[in-house]
């Protein structure tokens, strides 16, 4: 029989000099990159199986460790790459489906880098954030067409007399995306939960379900329905602040999920209400979905179940007919449409749809907000854009695009330590955060990762408010959907006519 | 104690409206007792009510009755649509008739009693947790994929009147929980990653338990269903809890 081909992705490269065999990386490694061996009274490592997730670099007190990419495996092709080779060498050696984590690392043109924004000069001048009041709230959900008022009492004052569909309160228009507990670790769900509070915004407990002990954090947390309705039960939808019903998702648009039963610990299989070790096996479709008007069904359940005192949302992956299917959505009666772009992450997706499936969020967002408007219902639904959001002027940008809000989640988790290794699937994240291994659970602090989420938005927050001020715009309404402060680089005639923005260079 | 009965008149009321009223009634002291005359087609009756009331439906009530539900016992007293007790956790449902598709979708407790046949996917994706064992009767038979994706609770069906208790792939993505049906009544396809056998002691203490719940449920006699003495009864289980295990490569 053949061997299995060896799969060498990283380089060690140990400093025998600097090395002191404190054992710290053998510790640390879940994957069992590094060994001691007694007879040699030195440490070894193991290329074939690092992660190349930087966990042993970070934490070795004398820095004897480096890991490169390894630079020798396989001749040079533009064509048939290193990824190729390995993904076919891999398959012919178990017939089974490739696995990713994290979002598509291939390289695709990013909107987000073509994209420039305005700023005021001497006319409409520039707004001073530091001395100005800037308004970053946000409110998620459906607006009424128009407003009424009535005069009370004898001194008459204004009353709204329309009465409002209910709304999510933000402080900044940044909320923390769906990743469900068995995805992530209880400490980074915790971390999510309470920076969402602290910062006046939402965590999404994806469909792992939410547990009890986090129910403190309710007011700031969306609960999600999805295909497998783990975790659904009345209490769970009453708890939350908004329902999100989960169509797709931008790392894999079309298919379902499966959480192996390894994963499904005590813990799991309570908030998810499995027995332990149990697969669970969320579907590519909702089974009771199958139309639009089938998914008014599921929306009106909801809202019925919750006495129409919450937001329902439904995500969708963008995918070439999103504008299409967000104006049944929102006729449907959806109060948020969450969209998630083709670079959104995931603990676990196959390799081919991650790379392959659904479209760049810049674009859908742009074409859902354009027909929304076209049709006139834009006010019925508020959007939320995802899937690759990496800094606040990517915000602003989906922000001028047409988004209400953003969804976030892969930048969080890397504000939480994450090195993107794309090993989620395994389940031996190194640093704590997609695992379910107690040893592992523990490194990751929830006090320290949610202060350091709640870093991440205030920054960020601060950088919209700086965007927007050198813009001479004091409020983040006066920039959704204002593509007029938008200009493009290095882009087609169609893709500008797409987005809706006027190439650099041309005025207003 | 006297049971306060409430009437409401569902004629004309959109579901919006009707369940409005339904809520009233149950929050207003000492109802235990709810009729609905004159349903006609009202979706998501008494979805997520979790008080321990009696609902009786007159009529024939449209999709999703009992959604979320938790605790009520509701009689139907006619035939029922699609997604009967969708994602409920706890109480009674029970259908004097018919049901259409996908009745228990994803339940987690309690009980749907059908006393004719049910639709396409009935029990898809029903799912256990310790003592939450959602359990579907049925008297006469159901249509194909049947618990599909089911990952725990317990589907019984009689067959009664019908040649076969079920259509084609019952169990297909099972990795949980039991579907019984008379032996002699099986249907002629059969999913892979099931195993099909004949019951044990426990199993028959499940079906004689599930016929006289179904016979209280409906107000028949248990005499009516077939005999767990002179019946062999058979049980689908899921081969694995983990049927798609070996799909990737790690």
């Amino acid at each position: 029989m053949r061997h299995k081909q060896n799969l060498v992705e990283f380089k060690i490269i140990r400093d025998r000099e600097r090395c002191i065999q404190c054992e710290v990386c053998a510790r640390q490694c879940a994957f069992e990159a590094h060994i001691f061996d007694a007879d040699a009274r030195e440490m070894e490592s193991v290329d074939a199986l690092c992660a190349g997730c930087q966990r042993c670099v970070s934490l070795c007190p004398t820095r004897a460790l480096t890991v490169i990419k390894n630079p020798q495996e396989f001749r040079p092709d533009s064509y048939w790459t290193k990824n190729v080779l390995q993904g076919i060498y891999k398959q012919a050696d178990t017939g089974g489906v490739l696995l990713s984590g994290m979002g598509t690392d291939k390289i695709y043109k990013s909107y987000w880098d073509r994209i420039l924004l305005d700023a005021s000069q001497v006319t409409n001048p520039s707004i001073d954030p530091l001395r100005e009041p800037m308004e970053l709230r946000t409110y998620l959900g459906a607006k009424p067409e128009k407003i009424e008022l009535r005069s009370v009492g004898k001194t008459r004052k204004p009353r709204l007399a329309v009465k409002l569909a209910p709304q999510l309160r933000l402080e900044t228009p940044i909320m923390f995306s769906a990743m469900s507990y068995g995805a992530i670790s209880y400490n980074t769900i915790t971390a999510l939960a309470r920076a969402a509070a602290k910062s006046g915004t939402f965590w999404n407990t994806g469909e792992g379900g939410f547990p009890k002990a986090l129910y403190e954090y309710a007011p700031h947390t969306i609960v999600q329905v999805a295909s497998g309705r783990f975790g659904v039960h009345s209490g769970y939808l009453n708890a939350a602040s908004a329902v999100e019903i989960k169509i797709g998702q931008g790392a894999k648009p079309g298919i379902g999920g499966h959480l192996p039963g390894e994963k499904v610990s005590r813990l799991i299989s309570e908030t998810r209400m499995i027995p332990e070790g149990s697969d669970a096996i969320s579907p590519a479709p909702h089974h009771d979905i199958y139309s639009i008007e089938d998914l008014a069904q599921l929306i009106g359940a909801l809202k019925e179940a919750t006495r129409y005192e919450k937001p329902i949302s439904v995500k969708i992956a963008a995918v070439h007919n999103a504008a299409a299917i967000a104006s049944g959505i929102v006729r449907a009666g959806a109060d948020i449409v969450a969209i998630d772009g083709f670079r959104g992450g995931t603990g676990a997706a196959p390799t081919r749809i991650r790379d392959n499936v659904g479209i760049p969020i810049e674009l859908a967002l742009a074409s859902v907000d354009e027909r929304l408007r076209k049709e006139g219902i834009r006010h019925r639904a508020s959007i939320v854009a995802g899937g690759g959001i990496r800094n606040s002027a990517d915000v602003v940008k989906a922000i001028a695009l047409g988004a209400d809000a953003v969804y976030i989640a892969t930048s969080a988790l890397v504000a939480v330590g994450c090195h993107m290794c794309q090993k989620c699937y395994t389940g031996k994240c190194n640093w704590g955060i997609a695992t379910q291994n107690d040893y592992l659970v523990k490194r990751l602090n929830p006090d320290i990762a949610s202060e350091r989420l709640s870093n991440l938005l205030k920054a960020w927050s601060r950088e919209i408010k700086e965007m927007l001020g050198g813009m001479g715009i004091d409020a983040i309404e006066s920039l959704r959907g204002n593509r007029l402060r938008l200009r493009a680089v290095d882009m087609t005639d169609t893709e500008m006519t797409i987005l809706g923005i006027k190439p650099a260079g041309e005025s207003l | 104690m006297k049971i306060k009965n409430t009437l409401i008149n569902a004629r004309g009321a959109d579901y919006k409206t009707l369940n409005e009223k339904i809520r009233a009634a149950v929050t207003a002291n000492g109802t235990a007792r709810i009729t609905l005359d004159g349903v006609n087609g009202q979706r998501f009756i008494a979805a997520g009510l979790e008080r321990h009331v009696a609902i009786v439906v007159n009529g024939v009530p449209g999709n999703d009755i009992g959604a979320f539900m938790n605790g009520p016992e509701i009689f139907i007293r006619a035939n029922a649509q699609d997604a009967v007790g969708n994602t409920m956790s706890g109480g009674l449902l029970a259908v004097a008739g018919h049901v259409s598709d996908a009745a228990g979708y994803s339940m987690r407790g309690g009980l749907i009693v059908i006393r004719d046949t049910a639709g396409y996917r009935t029990g898809i994706h029903m799912k256990e947790y310790r003592s939450s064992v959602p359990t579907i009767i049925i008297g006469r038979a159901a249509r194909d994929f049947l618990g599909e994706y089911m990952a725990g609770g317990r589907i019984i069906i009689f067959g009664i009147g019908s040649k076969i208790a079920c259509g084609n792939y019952p169990g297909t993505g099972m990795h949980g929980g039991a579907i019984y049906m008379p032996s002699d009544k099986l249907p002629s396809r059969l999913p892979d990653g099931i195993t099909s056998a004949n019951v044990t002691t426990a199993d028959t203490a499940v079906i004689e338990s599930a016929a006289q719940d179904f016979a209280r449920a409906l107000g028949i006699t248990r005499k009516e269903l077939p005999s767990t003495k002179k019946t062999s009864f058979s049980v689908i289980r899921a081969a694995s809890n983990r049927p798609y295990g070996s799909l990737y490569a790690y």
